[in-house]
């Protein structure tokens, strides 16, 4: 049983598992620091929604290198785009400043110079411009549009669809 | 909920507080987080994201990528133009090599930028030193001061400097500010930046007045970088202060009321004029300016600065000021055939007991000399109970051999009883005199016995550790 005295704090995932952590690796989380601090009794079990184990196993790792000052050796390189999307939300969620940074930095330097088709897959938004609309926004901000180092349109001859 | 609900607060500052409340809700009521429910949002679940994840990522793209987000879909199309941060860089523009046409590029970008722009604009940033001084800039400085500006650089070319227009001044939420290569001159009117932390000017043509006048209506300010602001005679108060660098010719400096200072570092040019007239005055540098710095961490005296602090140290031997938390020290040059000079170095280092790394450079332009003369300073002046008990690493350079250099190693290997690394590396060629040097060093005794001192002879560094010692 775990009292607040204990350096330790359960944190339970959305997919059931337990985590035991550090209370300075709690703190780090705000939202669940909040809760901690708004519990009047001894709080046991504190859920998590919307982070998974994986989610809470790249935590530990980035808590991990960030106490032994290697911050910058923690990669998601290896997380394909809807991984990287998942991890965002969970750690969004949990309100970690640090960690939320080197995420959207992340989610940035995928997005950089990509084509707009790309990003749109990426984030699976809907195109919902007429043909018409795109073209006169397309123009209007030719200004951005231009440069050899960013992407080409690719799927601009799918407007008409 | 449904989706047209979402789709109605989303544009509205509503919208973020809304979101807060119900994250806040599902915190408190351990609710299942609204976000990932499928059923509640469209599958594209980013374009509904707290406006905050969004924020996050736009800012940190190259502001062009941003800009194209407004073709993504209709819910896109603004969402670029309320981003706080604006950063304009070597990244923003297409490379064009005909300055007149790259000139015309950027500033029609930026304008036209700003121009759609909407909300706060908290960061604002132009580092790209192509750009010079137009007109359209004073509408950009005018156009931020109704913005909330808090974090502002403007670094410019040097063609002509900027006149920076006096509504700079009202920007009251200033928390850093960074200008290159601009002219400026504050207004009566001005009261100060209440929030203002960190201020840096290079190449700014301003009255020192100004400066002194800036730096203490600054009451946060706690870092200041002023960078060839030339002919500048300079006193600094601010109480706050932790940061300073200085850079260029300076009349004069002194530190008044800077008792929060950590780190500090001056590269001073002296003319040959100004050092002569210095010369005549009569106060003690040192105390005029390390006299009032007890929390000093780090210090660095480079170009004339050592020359500049050892004016008027006629004798410090009686000075009780001690540099307790001083634990790096780097000078370059120091001329040890100047006894003031010597004085200085000798007085800086004996009154930090917790040094840890120290780096000296001779100075280049004195030949090796065979001078016995004034070596009674080592016996009279050095003191004998020093101990330099943190200090671990100790890189010489540009050691010309000269008696006094051979004394000042000498006395930092018997009082430094954990000294791990000395580097010396000599400016004399000549290998006979290279080769006397290192014999002296040899057979000087060394209060730790773990001591290696690295003898740099161009590319053959020789490196003694105890155990090569016979």
């Amino acid at each position: 049983m775990a009292s607040s005295s204990s350096n330790l704090i359960s944190l339970k995932t959305s997919d059931g598992t337990v985590f035991k952590v550090e209370r300075a690796l709690a703190k780090t989380m705000k939202t669940v620091q909040a809760i901690i601090e708004e519990a009047d009794a001894n709080i046991y079990m504190i859920p998590i929604h919307n982070v998974f184990s994986h989610h809470m196993d790249m935590i530990i790792d980035y808590y991990k290198l960030s106490v032994a000052g290697k911050s910058k050796e923690f990669s998601v390189e290896k997380l394909d785009n809807d991984e990287l999307k998942d991890f965002l939300l969970a750690v969004h969620y949990l309100n970690m400043e640090d960690l939320f940074e080197v995420l959207t930095q992340a989610v940035a330097d995928r997005l950089e110079k990509k084509s707009v088709g790309y990003v749109r897959k990426y984030f699976g938004i809907e195109n919902d411009f007429t043909p018409e609309e795109y073209a006169a926004i397309r123009k209007k901000n030719d200004w951005a549009f231009k440069g050899d180092d960013i992407e080409p349109e690719e799927d601009e001859e799918k407007q008409e669809e | 909920m449904d989706k047209s609900w979402i789709s109605k607060l989303q544009n509205t500052n509503d919208f973020k507080i809304s979101l807060s409340r119900m994250l806040d809700f599902s915190v408190k009521n351990s609710v299942v987080g609204f976000i990932k429910t499928g059923d509640v949002l469209c599958p594209d679940l980013i374009s509904d994201l707290p406006e905050c994840i969004i924020e996050s990522i736009l800012i940190k793209l190259p502001i062009r990528d941003a800009l194209r987000t407004s073709i993504l879909s209709s819910k896109w199309k603004h969402k670029w133009s309320s981003i706080t941060h604006l950063v304009f860089d070597e990244k923003s523009v297409p490379i064009c090599y005909d300055q007149q046409a790259l000139q015309e590029s950027v500033v029609k970008f930026i304008s036209r930028v700003l121009f759609l722009h909407q909300g706060p604009v908290h960061k604002f940033e132009i580092t790209h030193f192509f750009l010079q001084s137009c007109p359209e800039i004073d509408q950009w400085i005018l156009f931020l001061s109704r913005k909330d500006i808090q974090d502002l650089t403007l670094e410019l070319g040097n063609d002509e400097y900027f006149r920076m227009p006096s509504c700079l001044f009202t920007c009251q939420k200033l928390t850093r500010l960074n200008l290159s290569c601009c002219e400026l001159d504050l207004p009566h009117s001005f009261k100060g930046f209440p929030c203002l932390n960190s201020l840096s000017f290079n190449r700014v043509f301003t009255p020192p007045e100004a400066i002194e006048r800036l730096i203490s209506s600054c009451p946060r300010l706690e870092k200041f970088s002023l960078i060839w602001c030339d002919s500048l005679a300079l006193t600094i108060r601010a109480p706050q202060l932790k940061y300073l660098f200085l850079k260029g010719e300076f009349k004069d400096l002194c530190l008044v009321d800077t008792p929060l200072l950590v780190e500090l570092s001056v590269s001073m040019y002296m003319t040959h004029d100004l050092a002569e007239h210095v010369k005549l005055s009569s106060n003690c540098n040192f105390v005029k300016f390390l006299g009032s710095v007890p929390n000093l961490e780090r210090f660095d005296s480079f170009m004339d600065f050592t020359k500049y602090l050892s004016i008027g140290n006629h004798d410090l031997r009686h000075l009780a000021i001690m540099f307790n938390n001083l634990e790096r020290i780097q000078m370059a040059p120091v001329n040890f055939l100047d006894m003031k000079e010597r004085r200085t170095v000798l007085r800086l280092i004996t009154s930090s007991p917790n040094l840890k790394k120290l780096g000296i450079s001779g100075s280049s332009d004195i030949a090796a000399s065979t001078s016995t003369e004034d070596l009674d300073f080592w016996k009279n002046e050095c003191p004998s109970d020093s101990v330099l008990s943190k200090l671990k690493f100790v890189d010489l350079e540009d050691m010309s051999g000269v008696l006094h250099e051979i004394e000042f190693i000498k006395f930092l290997l018997g009082c430094s009883p954990v000294l791990e690394t000395m580097i010396i590396i000599p400016s004399i060629l000549d290998k006979e005199c290279q080769l006397k040097m290192l014999i002296e060093l040899m057979k000087f005794p060394r209060a730790s016995s773990k001591a290696g001192i690295n003898f740099i002879r161009s590319n053959y560094p020789i490196i003694l550790s105890p155990s090569s010692i016979d």
